[in-house]
């Protein structure tokens, strides 16, 4: 019973949350900047590596 | 709710622990600085003080001592906040537990000024200090301990007068950050009281020089998770208020906390990656688990521009990166934490660099490990104690942080990052050339490679006065919030979480499912290598004293 | 539990980078054998001056232009300079004779701990003609920073 109560809340939050969607297009934009800046030294180490 | 002043014996508790934090950032700043002097040549210390004997100081003040004694002061003071003026029995544990750090802190210092233990605060064996300085450093682990046990009955006191209720996030972050360190530290204690004590009186003659590493990086990595947590929970809980948002998310934030229980501690080989007698097949295995602690962080990312955007866009923020200008950039509660945030980005990537496998052999003990845990440790986490203590300290002491002092505060963290933009990125690049770390100043006889790492040496030495001044302002800013500053009430933030935002699930809270998970991952990394180790030991080695 | 769409976007991006990172030093390391070094190799560090190969340490040539370089790392030297013809393959076989030393040569990807009782071994390539510097990057002792040997390529 409880199992079933938690399943609908889950299945009520998730429509909630799916219709209420914050805008986060910026967050989304930095964050990706972020992992290019951590690919890019990456890969510039890694080259260091193969080079020596 | 948040300007109510907590209770003024947790205060006062806090406050004590705070304290002795500082103190530690200034002395050990003031070796710092003679350091990056001696290293690029410009003095030569009087005195028969040596190079080494002022980084070991270094090291244990600022890595050890100031960390460990805020982080335990801010998070009671978070605890007594979130969940309740404290309750007698654990706040005579956190008095115990201060005082056995107290004296294990003053006697390893006081072997440190004797020239009694020179071996850095990695302390590897076969140098042998005094066997002082080890029973020093195990009161300080112990001390810690019991402060841990006093936080962990609070939680359960308050969890039995809530049942059913899921605990404010500030302490369960809390709990979650000193169940981290009980786990880490068993590590570090078991070298230390099994190995480094018996081994210093000379009751035993040798020591297993690998088993007494791989115990110790067991504990330090997530040592440094141990530093970072309390940050994060800065970062998640308290700047959310700071800057008029919300928690983006409350179970996401909890889950990263649970991450990190789970993935910091079975990744200590990725620090010994370049050593004999542990194969290929176990550094890689840990290699991988380490991969796995970057997820949170990514998580932690996210959250904190979800948090920043919505904050913006709810006060009419358009565009991309329009939220940018809605944050309170003149706000120090703000702006220091902030910065510690961006300077997280090259910190973090470093990171992932320096536990990429064979990847390390092109960084390993050169300065580029120096200068990224200055990023770390002493830009992310430090900037942002620095943050909560602008305003923890006057409501614990019940001042203001008035605005000039918040302006000086500004200005020390354009200091801090100014100055430390200068030494770390020289560290960083002459690292890549093949400087080497904890190294007195040298020329190699005249080698013309080292000869060319000495601007950068002197470079560093510049970066390093930018710093030592920052420390003095912070100082001065310390002290006025203690004893100076106007008497009224200053706000203790704490965030609430996003209207939007999921209700989280009981499981996350599941401790006993946590620990286990956390065990056995550090059994499955652990168990076959240490087993190995001690099976395919070669004879101990005696104890050296090269200082 | 409920996550934003972008924020998933953002874990599976950062996941499969992370994944490329791992496959790329994973095949690096266990099909073309860049380990990082680690070698099984005990040794009794109290008596490293009567043990072979250590109890005569040096340069050997075992094939074409390859060479065995036999180091014993102490408080705080690294032994005799050597020296290699241009393009030279060395195999630096080292351990400890007292506390953990490391051994690297700036600029090249030679760098790995010496732990007593353990011994540990690397090999570089020399390609290019030069002096190059060999030194202990770990802390061992008040001389650590005098602690440094040469290598001459010709």
């Amino acid at each position: 019973m409880a199992k079933l109560d938690s399943a609908k809340s889950f299945e009520a939050e998730k429509e909630h949350a799916g219709k209420t969607e914050p805008k986060l297009n910026g967050t989304l934009l930095s964050v990706m900047l972020v992992g290019g800046f951590i690919i890019l030294s990456w890969i510039g180490v890694y080259a260091l590596y193969l080079s020596r | 709710m948040e300007t109510t002043l907590i209770n003024r014996k947790d205060a006062k508790l806090s406050l004590a622990h705070i304290y002795v934090g500082f103190i530690a950032v200034l002395l050990g700043g003031i070796a710092g600085l003679l350091q990056t002097f001696v290293r690029s040549g410009a003095i030569t210390l009087p005195a028969g003080i040596g190079y080494y004997q002022l980084l070991t100081a270094h090291g244990v003040l600022l890595a050890l001592v100031f960390t460990t004694y805020f982080i335990i002061g801010f998070l009671y003071s978070g605890i007594s906040k979130t969940t309740g003026t404290l309750a007698e029995g654990p706040r005579k544990l956190g008095w115990a537990g201060y005082y056995v750090m107290t004296t294990g802190t003053v006697i390893t210092t006081i072997m440190i000024l004797t020239n009694d233990a020179s071996v850095l605060y990695t302390f590897y064996a076969p140098l042998q200090a005094s066997p002082w300085f080890y029973i020093g450093l195990a009161l300080v682990v112990i001390g810690s301990w019991i402060s841990g046990a006093g936080m962990f009955r609070q939680y359960r006191n308050w969890k039995k007068a809530n049942p059913g209720q899921l605990s404010p996030l500030f302490s369960f972050m809390a709990v979650m950050t000193m169940l981290l360190w009980l786990i880490a530290t068993l590590g570090v204690a078991a070298t230390v009281v099994l190995q480094l004590i018996p081994w210093s009186f000379g009751w035993v003659d040798t020591i297993n020089v690998l088993l007494s590493r791989t115990l110790f990086w067991y504990f330090g990595h997530p040592l440094v998770y141990f530093w970072l947590l309390p940050a994060y929970i800065c970062w998640y809980v308290i700047i959310p208020k700071i800057i008029g948002g919300k928690i983006f998310s409350d179970s996401l934030a909890r889950l990263s906390f649970v991450l990190f229980l789970l993935f910091s501690i079975p990744v200590g080989f990725h620090h010994q990656l370049l050593e004999s007698g542990v194969s290929h097949t176990w550094k890689f295995i840990q290699v991988t688990l380490t991969f796995m602690v970057i997820v949170p962080s990514l998580m932690t990312a996210f959250s904190l521009f979800a948090t920043f955007e919505l904050s913006g866009r709810q006060k009419g923020a358009r565009g991309l990166f329009g939220w940018v200008k809605k944050l309170p950039w003149k706000d120090a509660r703000f702006f220091a934490p902030f910065m510690g945030m961006l300077i997280f980005i090259p910190a973090g990537a470093g990171g992932i660099i320096n536990a990429s496998n064979q990847l390390n052999q092109v960084i390993h003990n050169t300065l580029w490990v120096t200068g990224h845990f200055h990023l770390t440790v002493a830009t992310s986490v430090a900037l942002t104690f620095f943050g909560i203590a602008y305003w923890l300290i006057p409501h614990l002491t019940g001042r203001t942080l008035t605005k000039k002092i918040n302006l000086l505060a500004n200005i020390q963290t354009i200091i801090w990052v100014v100055g430390m933009a200068m030494m770390s990125g020289a560290m960083h690049t002459v690292g890549l050339l093949g400087a080497p770390r904890r190294t007195a100043y040298t020329t190699y006889g005249d080698y013309p490679d080292a000869l060319g790492w000495i601007p950068y040496e002197v470079a560093m030495a510049v970066g390093g006065s930018f710093l030592f001044i920052g420390i003095l302002v912070l100082i001065y800013i310390v002290v006025h919030l203690s004893f100076f500053a106007p008497k009224g009430v200053e706000a203790y933030p704490i965030g609430e979480v996003a209207d939007q935002a999921e209700r989280t699930p009981a499981i996350l809270e599941n401790w006993k499912l946590w620990i286990g998970v956390c065990v056995a991952l550090i059994l499955f990394a652990y168990t076959i290598p240490i087993m190995e180790i001690i099976e395919n030991a070669p004879p101990g080695s005696p104890g050296f004293r090269l200082w | 539990m409920h996550m934003h769409k972008y924020e998933k976007i953002w874990l599976i991006f950062g996941g499969i980078t992370l994944i490329v990172f791992l496959s790329v030093i994973g095949v690096s390391a266990f099909a073309m054998g860049h380990h990082p070094p680690s070698d099984m190799t005990t040794i009794d560090p109290e008596k490293v001056k009567e043990t072979a190969p250590f109890d005569d340490p040096g340069l050997k040539k075992i094939g074409d232009n390859e060479y065995e370089a036999v180091m014993v790392a102490q408080a705080f030297m690294f032994g005799e300079p050597l020296e290699v013809p241009k393009g030279a393959t060395v195999h630096f076989k080292v351990t400890s004779a007292d506390v953990v030393h490391g051994f690297s040569i700036p600029g090249t990807n030679v760098n790995m701990m010496i732990t007593p009782g353990h011994i540990n071994t690397i090999t570089h390539t020399f390609d290019e003609a030069g002096e190059f510097l060999i030194i202990c990057n770990e802390y061992c002792g008040v001389g650590h920073q005098a602690m440094s040997g040469r290598i001459e390529v010709n």
